[in-house]
């Protein structure tokens, strides 16, 4: 079942809530009910039968259970400190099974290995690890991580949390005020979920895509990247709005993912607003420990030079992470561009302060940035190699499976 | 706090009090306004379907 995608998972949530809301008029509700509906949650969406190869079926549950124990046994295995090593052994082998999701339809056509979200799981598998290699973090209770993993809101698509944050609030038992309160602040983000994903979204693929799709040439495609580019926003800010307020009836602080990406002045600014969970533990785990490595051991004489490489290297990663696709990479090429270019900008900016102070110009950043940020959109759609292929009339698939992709 | 509009409204127009709204009860009711017309939104668009959404394309990376 996909989550948050028909009425049935709606109405799981709230046979869940129900004896939730009777138990607290009595009585504080403890970390039990977080287990019992991730439980549920889990059982309900990972009933499918998935073909490993040609003889073996695995229930997906099972797949959960082997990443579960995989990643566990790191943990500890980081936590005794038998790697001397550390990170440089850990976090790759904490990749292993999403390397082997993606490759390995890749390898094997007719086979399949992980469950829905594994690369969600797996970026926060990887902060738990990242802790444990840099110290932070002494010891990790089976529950904790557990539930930090596979905590039903947000388990498909994020937002992905940190572990430290997590521990730190889902064990705090909630009294009758607790409850209501979290259950009125989780209203409101549920409510924007509904408007994004069942109302707007809807209103575009109904209406809009068709008439777009039938457009040809160049102001086709503009018009078609405009569309891919709402549906993208609506369909992705709709979700987190979602696991933001359903995670919220649960008692959990979910970060947020989006926060008015469409009015970045900039394109730092933009990865500021947009899928922020992402950036940022892109931002935190990958480009500046890159830097730092860079810098302290001297890879390169220019400090520029490593802060540019880096954006490659974390956009590139983010780019392959979406799938082992070229339009992904290029996508993360395009980013990490754009990054090299607004940072070379910002440093002869400065030398002319006053240049850039009329409002015209903060306009003007708005607009190229709306629209660079679309551009990249497009790329990532995959639709730029079908126009390539495409000489008389040039279709444009709206919703493509990102599955199907992958094969 | 904002989801309890939805309560708001409803007391609201039971309590048959002419008195003016205070900002937080104005803004409450506004927003359970808001939220109405999501839902009469979402009846009207998947009323025939039933509740199915869009393909999501961020699910599934």
């Amino acid at each position: 079942m996909t989550p948050y995608g028909n009425w049935k998972y709606f109405l799981i949530i709230l046979l869940i809530l129900l004896p939730m809301m009777w138990t607290v008029r009595r009585r504080s509700i403890g970390w039990e009910w977080i287990v019992f509906a991730t439980v549920v949650m889990l059982i309900v969406q990972y009933r499918t039968v998935m073909q490993i190869t040609t003889h073996a079926h695995w229930p997906e549950l099972l797949a959960v259970g082997v990443f579960a124990l995989f990643q566990w046994g790191l943990v500890k295995l980081a936590l005794g400190r038998r790697i001397p090593s550390g990170a440089l052994l850990i976090i790759p082998l904490g990749l292993i099974p999403l390397l082997v999701a993606k490759f390995l339809p890749l390898l094997a056509p007719q086979s399949k290995f992980g469950f829905t979200g594994i690369s969600y799981v797996t970026f926060r598998a990887l902060d738990v690890l990242w802790a444990v290699t840099d110290g932070l973090l002494l010891e990790v209770g089976l529950m904790d991580l557990l539930v930090f993993l596979f905590f039903f809101p947000t388990i498909s698509s994020g937002p992905v949390d940190r572990f430290r944050r997590f521990k730190a609030e889902w064990r705090q038992p909630r009294d009758k005020a607790k409850f209501w309160a979290d259950f009125d602040s989780g209203l409101h983000p549920v409510m924007i979920g509904l408007l994004y994903k069942f109302v707007l979204d809807t209103i575009l693929e109904r209406h809009i895509h068709p008439p777009a799709q039938a457009m040809t040439g160049a102001f086709g495609t503009i018009c078609q990247a405009y569309v891919y580019s709402a549906h993208l926003f609506f369909d992705f800010a709709g979700y987190s709005s979602f696991a933001v307020g359903v995670s919220r009836w649960f008692g959990i602080s979910t970060p947020a993912n989006f926060n008015f990406p469409w009015a970045a002045q900039n394109i730092r600014d933009f990865w500021n607003r947009w899928h922020m969970s992402l950036s940022f533990w892109f931002r935190d785990h990958v480009y500046s420990r890159f830097l730092i490595a860079a810098i302290k051991r001297k890879w390169f004489k220019k400090r520029e030079t490593a802060g540019n490489l880096a954006y490659f290297v974390s956009f590139g990663l983010m780019g392959l992470w979406h799938g082992i696709t070229w339009f992904y990479v290029l996508y993360g090429i395009y980013h990490a561009t754009l990054f090299v270019i607004f940072d070379a900008f910002t440093r002869w900016k400065k030398r002319r302060p006053q240049t850039f102070a009329a409002p015209v110009w903060k306009w003007s950043a708005h607009l190229l940035t709306v629209h660079a940020v679309i551009f990249g959109f497009w790329l990532f759609s995959g639709n730029a190699g079908k126009t390539a292929e495409k000489t008389d009339k040039v279709e444009y698939d709206l919703d493509i499976d990102p599955m199907v992709l992958k094969k | 706090m904002t989801g309890r509009a939805s309560v708001t409204i409803i007391t609201s127009l039971s309590m048959n009090d002419a008195s003016t709204p205070s900002p937080g009860k104005f803004r409450d009711i506004c927003l359970a306004l808001f939220y109405a017309a999501i839902l009469i939104a979402v009846f009207l668009l998947h009323a025939r379907g039933g509740l199915e959404a869009p393909t999501f394309i961020y699910q599934g990376f």
